[in-house]
């Protein structure tokens, strides 16, 4: 029998706002517990939720990016149950009427191909708090600081046939939140969480089979682990005469499988109703254009103007533009450059990255300057330094800090490019080296590259090498 | 001191025919004699009180000093008021002290009043007779073995004594209305969206308001005019500037058109209350105003309509009191579900978990098409019919209530019969426009009380209707002789 | 049956009540019944042609500002609160196994 994956994504993402979705709180991570968390976090009797503007702004943003339907009106919903760390017993979320509805995001396959991933519906919710278990013997502990921070939720289609489509999806999905700056995409402090759903279905089947939810799977690798999991533990189930469960499962990190979750086993009855404290919320189009004209070059856009603008390939222009913060760095350095598109990607992709990944450093932390970087690049162009020689200005740029023009001087770098200054240090090589002369003369041209070296031995490196090669040739 | 209305003690202040402390100890001594035969007080905050009113007498009479400066009055139990406990009247708030103020509660102290302290109420605010408190029923002051109504039987109940200036009460199904009515005081439901609910602990969200309780309706305008104002903190509140009230009262009403729903003057209503009402109605002929017949078509589905909304919203609100944060918590739970259970059981009482239940019925899946997406269908078709009518009228009038305050314990076998209570009041929340209730006579030495329902922000049509009424008519002033 | 034993019990599960007092659970069934019976009354008027309001006013959502205006605020909250609710400045509930 042969079987076919089908997983759908949601995944929450929690929004890059300063106060939390209904109340003045800071959203800060890692904060002592409750030391966040004011009356309306606790769900103290009269408290009522005011909703943050900039949380609806962001949601708007992720609509742009994947082109989604923005919905005009959307309302907010309570979705009721019991845990301790939702403090009011009821989350407020958005169920009937969500604030964006379609879009897509395109993926990469590993043959090259590409595929497009369609999204059901993304809504504003605020998060639960957290509990803390292992601090007391007998009890649980409940801290609220998370309790209220706003909540973008992603709901793919279940387009997805295998955990390689779903890793590229949810690492696509991650990036893009990163890159249009609405969440930062930390999986480690819980601020990007993906649920899975997963089913099966014999190949070629048009219905779905029943598919179980995964939760807490909190980093790409976990999710390829889990989904592998649990095909593998459905497809036996059914092989051996077993019926899927609809159920929440939860993954075990450690083991590497899923196992039934007690706490929330039985299926919950959220109650789902219009919540009576919030009005109706209403989005035109001046607010969407606003944002509209606000928005970041999105990756793809960026890619394409970067070959065409910049005459990169596929492979520069995607390294150059695989985060925001590499893509200004390179459009600075250019600009301080005439025009030396390819030796600036060309530094970037080799000298600079190699000098981050060996401190395990990113662009934004760089000790030099894209434009200190564009200035090395123009003394290369103008012949000022080798390109040798300006290994070395980097090293030192990197080391100090210092504008590489400051280094060339103190260092005495400059490359030699006076005619007859190469000339005489020829005709002292010619002088200190009579033998090979003689050889060379003779017929022995290949001791050519011996009185290269030579010669930028003499310079110290500094002769400009073109010129060594033309005048050598013209004296030999 | 205690007959005279806020206007009177306004100017008596000022005057300084007695300072605000006189004033204050004087009601301060009126609750300890008083309150133990009506049990209207939970919690009295008198030091607190004496040294708000020293202050007042500082500033009274200068031009900084806001209108209510002085005034003492008392706030129902459902309002928050920091460093002070706020029970709802129960237990499972028996322990909480407020960490803030409700806005109710900031706006009338910055107007100058002075609090004493926190009323009785029906649990949760669940109820139409003050019998299901904590901390045990109230008695209404013209029998006590009569309730005072509900579920602001307290504030009602302590207005009726004598025992403050002025109060505070909430609405949600008639709870200022309907207690006003059995006490023979004036109480007031404003349009839903102009008090703020910031601090007002929540019943039914898209129902309750909370509205001044006090003898007169020119009180109440004063308390509202306090009241009254958009509040950024409550995404309900509406932006609407705040009339003068005071002012507006004052016109004449010749010429008012008032509509008399015929289905609301049917053979069921009693007729000695049908013959109170028709003398008011009689009275503000008298005074120019226009009577005509008015349909409220489907007006008999207010209460069932009525029991669908306020029990799912509130059966959600409560949700939040699980002893987790603050408030009761059950001993020794030996699990969550244990916890959780024996605290909210042990912690209500048994209208709120009725109403619970209910709430929680109507909102499942499986019911909740045909009961609460119906009711809320109905409920449109409800607030249509008072718009249809109020282009043809300016207020509308009915009995408050369809009988006497009635004997305490006598409705404790069906909970239906404590809900058709609200026969003439739950339909105005169901729309959210204002209505008041006014003192318009007696049956059986019991106060029969007036209704006046006006359209959206129609407060000052409809307190000045009131407030003319009681400017040639004395049932507002009158007080059960045990407590004069 | 409108409510039976069963539906009861379900109910009173997701409200996270007891029904452990027979007196109670005896007396809330049969009220639960008639009420349910009285209210179901809504379901005689014709609703086909009317548009479903949530709000008395067709009010739009207002928004704020983005900005922090609470503070640390633990201590105030937990003063007034009997000790045994927490410790750490966490709020204690019996152990929950996930």
């Amino acid at each position: 029998m042969e079987w076919e994956t089908v997983i759908g994504l949601e995944v929450h993402a929690q929004l890059n706002t300063k106060a939390k979705l209904f109340s003045g709180s800071a959203t800060t991570y890692g904060a002592a517990p409750n030391t966040q968390a004011c009356a309306v976090d606790l769900g103290l009797p009269g408290v009522l939720p005011v909703l943050n503007k900039e949380a609806v702004n962001l949601a708007i943003k992720f609509g742009l990016a994947v082109g989604a339907d923005i919905q005009e009106k959307s309302a907010f919903d309570r979705k009721n149950y019991f845990y301790p760390d939702l403090p009011k017993g009821y989350q407020i979320s958005q169920f009937f009427f969500p604030i964006l509805r379609g879009g897509s995001i395109d993926i990469e396959l590993e043959e090259g191909q590409s595929k497009t991933i369609n999204i059901t519906r993304a809504h504003l919710e605020e998060d639960a708090g957290k509990s803390v278990h292992d601090q007391f013997v007998k009890n649980t502990g409940i801290d609220l600081n998370r309790a209220g921070v706003p909540l973008l939720e992603i709901v793919s289609e279940p387009d997805m046939r295998s955990s390689a489509e779903a890793v590229a999806y949810l690492k696509a999905l991650h990036a893009l939140v990163k890159y249009i700056d609405i969440c930062n995409g930390n999986m480690q402090e819980g601020s990007f969480r993906c649920d899975a759903n997963v089913s099966v279905r014999p190949k070629g089947q048009k219905e779905f089979g029943t598919r179980a939810e995964i939760k807490n799977v909190n980093s790409f690798k976990f999710v390829e682990k889990a989904i592998e999991y649990e095909v593998a533990r459905q497809i036996a189930l059914i092989e051996s005469g077993g019926t899927v469960v609809q159920e929440t499962r939860l993954f075990d990190a450690q083991k590497g499988d899923t196992r039934s979750m007690r706490a929330k086993e039985e299926a919950n009855d959220y109650r789902y109703f219009h919540d009576p404290d919030l009005p109706p919320l209403k989005v035109d189009i001046a607010m969407i254009n606003t944002i509209k004209d606000n928005m970041p070059e999105l990756p793809a856009a960026k890619l394409t103007r970067f070959m065409q603008e910049y005459e990169l390939t596929d492979y520069e222009g995607k390294i150059l533009t695989a985060s925001k913060a590499m893509a200004e760095f390179y459009e600075q350095a250019v600009a301080a450059t005439d025009k030396k598109y390819k030796l600036t990607a060309n530094w970037i992709i080799g000298e600079l990255s190699a000098a981050l990944n060996k401190e395990a450093m990113e662009i934004e932390d760089a000790p030099l300057t894209a434009k200190q970087l564009g200035a090395l690049m123009h003394r290369i162009e103008d012949n000022t330094v080798s390109n040798k020689l300006a290994k070395t200005v980097f090293e030192e740029m990197w080391a100090t800090g210092k504008e590489p023009d400051q280094i060339i001087d103190e260092k005495g770098l400059r490359q030699v490019t006076d005619t007859a200054a190469i000339e005489k240090i020829i005709d002292q090589v010619f002088a200190d080296n009579p033998n090979q002369l003689e050889q060379y003369r003779a017929g022995k041209d290949k001791l050519f590259g011996f009185f290269v070296g030579q010669v930028m031995k003499a310079s110290q490196g500094k002769a400009n090498p073109d010129q060594v090669n033309e005048l050598l040739k013209k004296k030999l | 001191m205690h007959t005279k209305t806020i206007e009177q003690l306004i100017q008596g202040l000022r005057a300084k025919e007695y300072s605000s402390v006189e004033l204050t100890q004087h009601f301060l001594d009126r609750i300890a004699k008083h309150d133990p035969a009506i049990n209207t007080v939970i919690t009295l905050t008198a030091e607190q009180a004496l040294q708000e009113a020293a202050a007042a007498d500082k500033i009274i009479g200068s031009k900084d000093a806001p209108n209510l400066t002085g005034i003492p009055i008392l706030h129902k139990d459902i309002f928050c008021t920091q460093g002070v406990k706020t029970s709802c009247a129960s237990k499972m708030l028996d322990n909480f002290i407020a960490p803030y103020d409700a806005t109710v509660v900031s706006k009338l102290r910055n107007a100058g009043t002075i609090s004493m302290g926190k009323l009785n109420m029906d649990e949760f605010a669940m109820g139409a007779s003050n019998e299901t408190s904590f901390y045990g029923a109230s008695k209404n002051p013209w029998d006590l073995e009569c309730v005072p109504g509900g579920s602001s039987g307290g504030s009602a109940a302590a207005m009726a004594a004598r025992l403050a200036a002025g109060s505070t009460g909430t609405d949600t199904g008639g709870s200022t209305r309907q207690p006003a009515a059995f006490c023979g005081i004036t109480g007031l439901k404003p349009t839903y969206g102009l008090v703020s609910r910031w601090g007002m602990i929540a019943y039914a969200s898209s129902l309750d308001q909370g509205g001044p309780m006090a003898i007169s309706s020119e009180c109440c305008a004063h308390l509202l005019q306090a009241m009254a104002g958009f509040d950024p903190k409550d995404s309900t509140s509406v932006q609407h500037e705040i009339p003068d009230y005071l002012a507006d009262i004052k016109r004449p009403i010749k010429g008012l058109k008032i509509g008399l729903p015929k289905e609301f003057f049917t053979e069921k209503l009693d007729t000695n209350i049908a013959k109170v009402i028709d003398t008011a109605i009689k009275e503000l002929e008298k005074l120019g105003a226009v009577i005509k017949e008015v349909s409220l078509p489907n007006i008999h589905l207010a209460i069932p309509t009525y029991y669908i909304i306020a029990p799912a919203e509130c059966s959600s609100n409560l949700s939040r009191f699980d002893g987790v944060r603050y408030g009761y918590r059950c001993d020794d739970a030996k699990d969550l579900v244990d916890f959780y259970e024996r605290t909210r059981s042990e912690g209500f009482g048994t209208e709120v978990k009725r109403r619970i239940l209910i709430g929680t019925y109507v909102l499942s899946s499986t019911s909740f098409e045909s009961y609460y997406r119906k009711a809320q269908k109905v409920r449109k078709l409800i607030a249509n019919e008072y718009l249809n009518a109020f282009k043809e009228v300016d207020i509308i009038a009915s009995p408050t209530a369809p009988e006497v305050a009635f004997k305490l314990g006598a409705k404790n076998t069906n909970p239906v019969d404590m809900y058709l209570r609200d026969i003439y009041t739950s339909s105005v929340n169901l729309a959210g426009i204002p209505a008041v209730s006014i003192p318009a006579g007696f049956v059986n030495n019991l106060p029969v009380g007036l209704q006046l329902i006006g359209n959206f922000f129609a407060e000052s049509t409809i307190l000045n209707a009131a407030h003319q009424y009681q400017l040639v008519t004395d049932w507002h002033q009158q007080v059960p002789t045990a407590f004069v | 049956m409108l409510v039976d034993k069963k539906k009861l019990e379900k109910l009173a599960h997701t409200a996270k009540i007891s029904l452990e007092e027979k007196a109670f659970a005896d007396r809330i069934e049969a009220d639960l019944h008639n009420i349910l019976e009285f209210v179901a009354e809504i379901n005689e008027v014709d609703t086909s042609e009317v548009d479903v309001m949530e709000h008395s006013q067709s009010e739009t959502l207002r928004t704020r500002d983005d900005a922090v205006t609470e503070s640390n605020l633990r201590e105030e909250m937990q003063k007034d609160i009997p000790d045994s609710y927490h410790a750490d400045g966490l709020y204690l509930v019996p152990k929950v196994v996930e």
